[in-house]
C-alpha cells in the first residue's frame, strides 16, 4: 500500500484514540478559551429578563439520559435565572427520561433559592401520548394529569396549580421546550405556543440547531440556547459558571483533529489522482 | 361565520390541495397521461441491496426510524418495508425488522406478515425476525448495533424518522460491510445519511416512495398534485417577497393569509 | 371486513379533525379534545403491550435455549424487578432512583457520545474534493466547525460570523425548501391514506394490486 492509499485509508481505531487523547487532554486541562454569546442565547436570556416577578414559565422536557451531557447544564443555568427572577415553574415530559433528570436538576436550586415545591414549582411528571398530552393540558390540566405530578400527589393540594389550571396564555406566560427530538418543539410550537400565543423559546442539542433555526428567523422561537457552547454561554449570562465553560474547549479540540484528518485523507485523494493521471 | 376566525385561508388552500389530487386522480384513473415520478436512485437501489444479500447469503435489515406510529414518516415507511418484505419473500432471503415503538412493531408484524403471504411464501415468514428492541432511544440503538455485529447483514434500509442514532447506526452499517439505504425528513439528519450510507433520499422524496414502487397511476396522481400544490406555494413565497418589499408588512397577501 | 373497518375509522377520524378546526360547530363540540382522550388511554395501554411483548419474545428464546438465551433470561429478570421495584417504591424512591441515576443514565450517555467518534470516522471518510460541490461541502462544514467552538473566534475575531452566516442564510434556505417539501409530502400521505389510497399499513403496498 502506497502513501496516498495509506492517507485514505487510515483505520477508524486510530482517529478514535486520537478523539479520546485529545478530549481528555481539554477536560483535564482546559484551554480557558473566551466564549462569545451568540444572538440567539442572548435573546432568549433577555426574554426571561423581561418577564415580571411571578410569571409562569412551562419547561418541558422532552429529551432522554442521552442527551444529558449537552442539555442540563443548559437546564441548570435556565433554571438558575428563572428562580433568581423569582418566575414560577412548572415542568412536564412526554418522553418518560424528562421529568426524571429535571427532578434530579431543579431540586437542589430550588432549596438554594429557597424554593418550595407546589407554591414556586411543580413537576407534573411524565404522561404517556405526546401531542394529545400536551393538547389536552391546553383544555384542562387536572384531566390531562389524571389530577397527579411526578410523586402520584394530588395536584389540587398545591397553590400553583390551582393558579394554572390550563396551559393557556392566560396562566402561562413563557414556554421553554429543551428537545432532542420528536415529539418535541415543533409539536410544542404547533399544537401549544402558536394557537394558544404563548412566546416561546428552546434549548437543544448542536446537532439540532442548523434544523431549528429557520423557526428563530420565522420569530416563531424568541431564542435558542445551542448545545453544550450554549450552555457556556448561558453560564456566563446569568452569572454561575460550571462545566460547560470549560466542556467547550473539547469541541475546539474536536474540530482541530478531524479538520486534520480530513486535510490528511484529501492529501491522499489527490495524490491517487495524480498518480493515476501520470500513469 | 360557519368557519373559525383565522383559518378560513388554510381551508380554502387544503380544498385547493385535494382538488389538485383529486384531478390528477382522475386523470391516472381515466388512463390520460400524468407526469411522470423521476427517478430515486435510492428506491431503485433497492432491488441491488436485497439481490446483493441474496447473493451472500447474509440478511437485510430495515429500521423504520424510531418516530411514532402517528409520524407521517413512520407511515411513509411502511409501503417500503412491505415492498423489502415481498422482494426478500421472493429471493428467500433473510429479514430483520427492528422496532423502537411497539404499536408501530405491532403494524410492522402484519405488513411483512402479508407481504410473506403476497408472494406466496407464508412458511418462510419467522415472527421472531420482527424484533421490538426498547423503547429507550439508545436501547433501541445498542440493540441494532448488536444485530450488526451478530448477523452481519449485507443490506440496511433504513427508512423513517431518526434522530441523533443516524449517524451511529449508518456508520455502523458501514463497518459491518452493508450497502446502506438511508432516507428520512428530518432535516438535522439528513447530512449523516448522505455522509454515511451509499444512498441517500431527502425529505419528501420518501414520502413518494409507495407511488414510486408500486407505479400505480392513481398514487402517482397523489404525487403530481402534491408538486402541483408545491409550486403554488413557491409561487406564493416570491409574490409574498415581491410585496413586503413594495407595500410593507399589512400588504394583501398577508391580509389575506390571516383571513 | 379485515381492511375496510380500520380505513372507515381512519377516515371518520380525519374529518372530525377537519371538521373541528376549521367549522365553529366542530370547535364547539371540542371533538378533537375527545380524540386526544382516547389517544392518551391508547398510548398508555401501548406500553402494556411492549412489555408483554418482549416478555413473550425472550420467554420463548429462553423455553427453546435459542442462541444467546442467557442474556433474554437476564433482560426479562432485570425487566419485571426494575417494574416491580418502581411500583413498589415510587418514581423517586431512593433505589429505584439510584439505579436510574448510575446505570440507565450513564449507559444513555455513553452510547449517544460514541456519535462524536463516528461523526469524525464519517467525516474523514466522506469530506473528499472529489467534485466542485464536495469541495464548498467540506469548506462549509470546516467553517462551521470551528465557528461553533470557541477556537474558530481566537483563530479570526471574525471566524463566528461567518460561520453564523452560513449557517443562518445559506443553511436556512436549503432547510426551508426540504422542509416545504416534506411538509408537503406528509400531508399528502395522510390525505392517500384518509381517502383509503393508502393501505400499506393494513398489510400489502399501495392499493394491494400491483407490485413491479
Amino acid at each position: 500500500m502506497d502513501w496516498s492509499e495509506r492517507l485514505q485509508q487510515i483505520d477508524r481505531r486510530w482517529i478514535y484514540l486520537f478523539i479520546i487523547v485529545m478530549v481528555s487532554i481539554a477536560i483535564l486541562r482546559p484551554l480557558g478559551l473566551p466564549v462569545r454569546i451568540t444572538d440567539t442565547t442572548r435573546m432568549l436570556y433577555d426574554h426571561i429578563e423581561s418577564l415580571p416577578p411571578g410569571s409562569v414559565v412551562w419547561l418541558g422536557m422532552e429529551y432522554s439520559t442521552g442527551s444529558i451531557a449537552e442539555l442540563n447544564p443548559q437546564i441548570i443555568a435556565v433554571v438558575h435565572h428563572i428562580f433568581k427572577k423569582d418566575l414560577k415553574l412548572i415542568v412536564s415530559g412526554m418522553w418518560q427520561d424528562g421529568p426524571m433528570i429535571a427532578q434530579g436538576l431543579i431540586e437542589p436550586l430550588a432549596e438554594k433559592y429557597g424554593k418550595e415545591y407546589g407554591v414556586d414549582w411543580v413537576n407534573l411528571g411524565f404522561r404517556a401520548g405526546g401531542t394529545p398530552y400536551i393538547r389536552l393540558m391546553t383544555e384542562d390540566i387536572m384531566e390531562a394529569t389524571a389530577g397527579v405530578d411526578h410523586f402520584s400527589k394530588p395536584l389540587k393540594d398545591y397553590p400553583l396549580m390551582q393558579q394554572v389550571p390550563r396551559l393557556t396564555k392566560e396562566y402561562v406566560d413563557f414556554i421553554i421546550v429543551a428537545d432532542t427530538g420528536t415529539p418535541g418543539s415543533p409539536e410544542w410550537l404547533a399544537y401549544v405556543s402558536d394557537p394558544q400565543g404563548i412566546p416561546m423559546g428552546v434549548c437543544i442539542i448542536q446537532m439540532s440547531v442548523p434544523g431549528m433555526m429557520p423557526y428563530v428567523q420565522a420569530g416563531q422561537y424568541v431564542g435558542l440556547v445551542p448545545g453544550l457552547r450554549g450552555a457556556a454561554e448561558y453560564e456566563i449570562l446569568v452569572g454561575e459558571t460550571g462545566p460547560a465553560v470549560t466542556g467547550t474547549d473539547t469541541s475546539s479540540m474536536a474540530a482541530i483533529l478531524v479538520t486534520l484528518f480530513i486535510i490528511l485523507g484529501n492529501i491522499g485523494y489527490v495524490m491517487s489522482v495524480r498518480r493515476k493521471e501520470q500513469e | 361565520m360557519i368557519l373559525v376566525e383565522g383559518r378560513v385561508f388554510q381551508l380554502v388552500w387544503l380544498i385547493f390541495f385535494l382538488g389538485a389530487v383529486y384531478v390528477m386522480i382522475r386523470r391516472a384513473r381515466a388512463g390520460l397521461p400524468i407526469p411522470e415520478i423521476r427517478k430515486i436512485p435510492g428506491l431503485e437501489a433497492i432491488d441491488e441491496a436485497i439481490g446483493r444479500a441474496t447473493e451472500m447469503g447474509r440478511p437485510v435489515h430495515y429500521s423504520p426510524g424510531i418516530g411514532s406510529i402517528s409520524n407521517p414518516q413512520t407511515i411513509a415507511s411502511y409501503a417500503v418495508l412491505s415492498y423489502v418484505a415481498r422482494r426478500c419473500a421472493e429471493y428467500d432471503t433473510r429479514l430483520i425488522q427492528t422496532n423502537r415503538q411497539i404499536t408501530v412493531h405491532a403494524v410492522n408484524q402484519e405488513i411483512i406478515k402479508q407481504a410473506y403471504l403476497e408472494a406466496g411464501r407464508p412458511d418462510a415468514y419467522n415472527p421472531d425476525d420482527v424484533r421490538f428492541l426498547s423503547t429507550w432511544q439508545f436501547g433501541y440503538t445498542s440493540g441494532v448495533l448488536g444485530i450488526f455485529q451478530r448477523e452481519r447483514p449485507a443490506a440496511n434500509i433504513l427508512f423513517g424518522a431518526f434522530w441523533a442514532e443516524a449517524m451511529i447506526l449508518a456508520e455502523t452499517g458501514h463497518h459491518v460491510g452493508a450497502i446502506q439505504i438511508g432516507a428520512t425528513a428530518n432535516t438535522a439528519q439528513i447530512p449523516f445519511f448522505v455522509a454515511g450510507c451509499d444512498y441517500a433520499l431527502i425529505g419528501e422524496e420518501m414520502y413518494a416512495a409507495s407511488a414510486y414502487l408500486s407505479k400505480e397511476p392513481v398514487l402517482s396522481g397523489t404525487v403530481v398534485g402534491q408538486d402541483i400544490a408545491k409550486m403554488v406555494t413557491f409561487a406564493f413565497i416570491i409574490l409574498g417577497f415581491i410585496l413586503e418589499q413594495v407595500q410593507g408588512e399589512n400588504n394583501w397577501l398577508r391580509v389575506l393569509f390571516s383571513k | 371486513m379485515r381492511k375496510e373497518l380500520p380505513m372507515f375509522i381512519t377516515a371518520v377520524s380525519g374529518l372530525v379533525v377537519v371538521f373541528s378546526r376549521y367549522f365553529q360547530l366542530g370547535e364547539q363540540w371540542n371533538l378533537t379534545t375527545t380524540l386526544d382522550r382516547w389517544s392518551l388511554v391508547s398510548a398508555a395501554f401501548a406500553i402494556g403491550l411492549g412489555l408483554g411483548n418482549l416478555t413473550r419474545i425472550h420467554y420463548r428464546n429462553v423455553k427453546r435455549r435459542r442462541e444467546h438465551w442467557p442474556f433474554s433470561l437476564y433482560l426479562i429478570i432485570v425487566m419485571w424487578a426494575y417494574m416491580i421495584l418502581g411500583l413498589y417504591q415510587d418514581v423517586e424512591g431512593t433505589h429505584f432512583r439510584w439505579i436510574y441515576d448510575a446505570v440507565l443514565m450513564q449507559l444513555s450517555a455513553t452510547i449517544y457520545g460514541i456519535i462524536a467518534f463516528y461523526i469524525s470516522s464519517a467525516a474523514y471518510r466522506a469530506f473528499k474534493i472529489r467534485t466542485r460541490e464536495a469541495a464548498v461541502m467540506m469548506i462549509a462544514a470546516v467553517i462551521v466547525m470551528f465557528g461553533v467552538a470557541p477556537i474558530g473566534d481566537a483563530i479570526w475575531a471574525n471566524w463566528g460570523k461567518v460561520s453564523d452566516w452560513i449557517m443562518n442564510y445559506l443553511n436556512v434556505a436549503g432547510r426551508r425548501g426540504i422542509l416545504l417539501g416534506a411538509y408537503l409530502g406528509s400531508f399528502a400521505v395522510a390525505m392517500r391514506i384518509i381517502l383509503g389510497l393508502e393501505r400499506a399499513h393494513l398489510g400489502g403496498i399501495g392499493t394491494g394490486t400491483t407490485i413491479q
